[in-house]
């Protein structure tokens, strides 16, 4: 073991990481054999994989396939064979097409309309729970649950299983296609799971793991959606998003963790420019001598009320005060003069009607 | 007094349509009010954040539901008609309320005034139990095995219009 | 940072937007043989198990014959089957079951002892007697 302590000079930029949400950047997939002219001649990007597309009469003979298409309502322009695409995220198995495509294509079309979800109607969420609330309405996991709770199976069983069991070949493409066919053979003992190299290599980063399962199962559901826009259109994939997915019901007020939330308050105020200074006023007290006290604290600029809370000592109640009224700031959704909704940017006749918040406070 | 109206959405099941699901013969359906007594309900709009903090009163069978958006309804008994994934508009209203305000009518809210729809989501039955009975100058309890339905429905739109 | 989020998953809330039916597969198992199976036949025989899957057009119905009694398995998507004995009853009793257990989430039968469940909290807010003016309060 190396034990000698060696003190090397820290490089300046490292010390003030900032921590950013990586976007979606484009790249290469080594394995689809991409041959161009030149990089930025897109036109000129040929793969040089050899894949086909499932007929349509092969995929309309697959009961999985043709129950999931009914079971969410996709409209009849959606073909089967492209639901049947999206399902599938093998790239060598049987030369079929897979859903690398509308997998990108999916993700960019949630992310951009779970964004503007949620920037329009929660317009001072900070940062940091902004994309919280962004990983807990297209996470992986969330996306994992709605693949679930749309009945799809994954095809586990191997070829010599199928000749076996006499189960039509047509089954598989209604099912979730993400293990390999070598896999398929290999000796599984039950209760035990084996981690594959990426999960492996997940584990290393951030010690935690996305199961290939959960992965797949994300991957098809955001390719379905891929899939929606390239048959139906923008406004059926809008549609669709607020149907699945915009409509769970998202707890922000349970996602927020303060350090310093009186400090924070304080920064707030500044910031909104408020020139009273803020203070922590004691409401009402079941008296300091009773059984069980309970005290209730208001947090004042002023004479306005910012937040009140409960709690069994001063202290407790004084943070509860000040964290609802952080959290009663930042929670706040406009409406429209009206008292109806505000309209999204995606929207017809979308007229800017909200705030714009004035960013996040340092502390 | 059953005021409910099950309609299949088109969303839900293109195939089938289900006729108005009306038993009560003696209670006319609420008739449009005149617009001279149409309630004001702004305030009750703003305060309720844009339909978003609102609650509603419905009642189904005379039975009051006190109901927000996301909730689930479980309704000791077989919705007639219904099956499950159809919509199902609520139309029997006495109070909607915001944190505030409160609009109470026990004749029933006019139904312009606001949007109450739910969907069947499932219809099951309780779990299984037995009820003893005794019968005057028999020695012997009898038992009757009892798994009565249930219909869950989930609430999917209450807004103010 | 001021303030970090806590990592929370949103709730599935079916039937708020979109509804999904939450059984999705249906494995009719019968016997060619056997006669607790007559009533599974004819209901194959005489296509009223087509027009079953017609109209429930969300379902892959999986039939497939074995010796023994026939059974009904009926697959929800909370990964939970729920298998029913469908031994010598007669087709429409069958079709009831189908349509019965089709219609059900998966989940354990359970009696909720309140009318409605919800997962939103109070819109009135729960009631303190602290904000009620002191000369009003209770006195012990």
């Amino acid at each position: 073991m190396l034990r000698s302590i060696a003190r090397l000079q820290r490089p300046v930029l490292k010390a003030c990481r900032v921590s950013v949400r990586g976007y979606q950047v484009a790249r290469l997939d080594s394995s689809l054999k991409t041959k161009y002219d030149s990089l930025t001649d897109y036109a000129s990007y040929r793969n040089n994989i050899f894949t086909h597309r499932l007929p349509e009469s092969t995929a309309s003979q697959s009961p999985p396939l043709v129950a999931l298409h009914s079971r969410l309502n996709l409209p009849s322009s959606y073909t089967l064979s492209t639901l049947s695409q999206a399902l599938n995220l093998n790239k060598f198995d049987d030369g079929l097409a897979n859903n690398f495509g509308l997998n990108t294509l999916g993700k960019n079309l949630l992310s951009y309309y779970v964004a503007e979800h949620l920037l329009v109607k929660y317009p001072r969420l900070p940062m940091p729970i902004h994309n919280g609330a962004v990983d807990s309405l297209m996470g992986v996991e969330t996306l994992y649950e709605i693949g679930k709770s749309w009945g799809i199976d994954v095809d586990q069983s191997s070829k010599l299983e199928k000749y076996l069991s006499q189960e039509s070949e047509f089954l598989k493409y209604g099912k979730l296609r993400f293990v390999s066919e070598e896999s398929k053979n290999d000796v599984k003992e039950p209760g035990v799971y084996e981690l594959s190299e990426d999960e492996v290599s997940s584990l290393k980063r951030n010690n935690s793991f996305v199961a290939k399962e959960i992965e797949a199962y994300a991957s098809a559901v955001r390719s379905i959606i891929g899939g929606l826009y390239t048959h139906a259109g923008e406004e059926a994939t809008k549609a669709f998003i607020e149907d699945h997915i915009l409509s769970r019901k998202l707890p922000l007020e349970q996602m927020f963790q303060f350090s310093q939330p009186t400090r924070e308050l304080i920064r707030l105020c500044d910031k909104l420019n408020f020139t009273e200074p803020v203070e922590i006023r004691l409401i009402a007290e079941t008296g300091r001598l009773s059984a069980h006290p309970i005290y209730v604290a208001g947090a004042f600029c002023g004479v306005e009320k910012l937040g009140e809370g409960v709690g069994s000592s001063l202290s407790e109640a004084k943070t509860r005060s000040v964290v609802n009224a952080l959290m009663s700031y930042y929670l706040y959704s406009p409406i429209s003069a009206d008292g109806t909704d505000v309209k999204l940017p995606s929207d017809k006749n979308y007229k800017f009607e909200g705030i714009i918040g004035i960013g996040d406070v340092a502390i | 007094m059953f005021r409910s109206r099950i309609t299949a959405a088109a969303r839900f099941s293109p195939a089938r349509a289900l006729a108005t699901a009306t038993n009560s013969g003696s209670s006319a359906p609420i008739a449009a009010v005149p617009n001279a007594l149409k309630a004001d309900l702004t305030s009750l709009k703003l305060n309720s954040n844009g339909s978003k903090d609102l609650y509603a009163v419905f009642r189904l069978h005379n039975m009051p539901y006190l109901v927000t958006k996301g909730d689930k309804v479980y309704l000791p008994f077989k919705l007639k008609n219904a099956e499950v994934g159809d919509s199902v508009v609520l139309n029997d209203v006495t109070t909607i309320g915001s944190p505030d305000f409160t609009y109470n009518k026990e004749e029933g809210i006019s139904e312009e005034l606001y949007e109450l729809k739910a969907s069947v989501v499932e219809i099951t039955r309780e779990p299984y139990y037995e009820v003893y009975r005794k019968k005057q100058r028999c020695r012997r309890l009898k038992t009757f095995p009892v798994e009565p339905f249930q219909t869950v429905l989930m609430i999917n739109e209450l807004k103010l219009n | 940072m001021p303030v970090k989020a806590i990592a929370k998953s949103s709730i599935a809330r079916n039937g708020v937007g979109a509804y999904v039916v939450p059984c999705h597969k249906i494995s009719v198992q019968y016997c060619n043989w056997g006669g607790s199976s007559t009533g599974l036949r004819e209901l194959l025989k005489n296509g009223q198990l087509d027009n079953i899957a017609s109209k429930k057009k969300g379902i892959f119905f999986d039939i497939f014959k074995r010796t023994g009694h026939p059974k009904l398995t009926f697959h929800y998507n909370n990964d939970k089957a729920q298998e029913v004995e469908v031994a010598n009853l007669n087709a429409k009793e069958i079709e009831q079951k189908i349509q019965e257990y089709s219609q059900r989430s998966g989940a354990p039968l359970f009696k909720h002892n309140h009318k409605v469940l919800s997962i939103n909290d109070s819109i009135r807010g729960i009631w303190s007697p602290m904000h009620t003016p002191k000369s009003h309060r209770h006195q012990i």
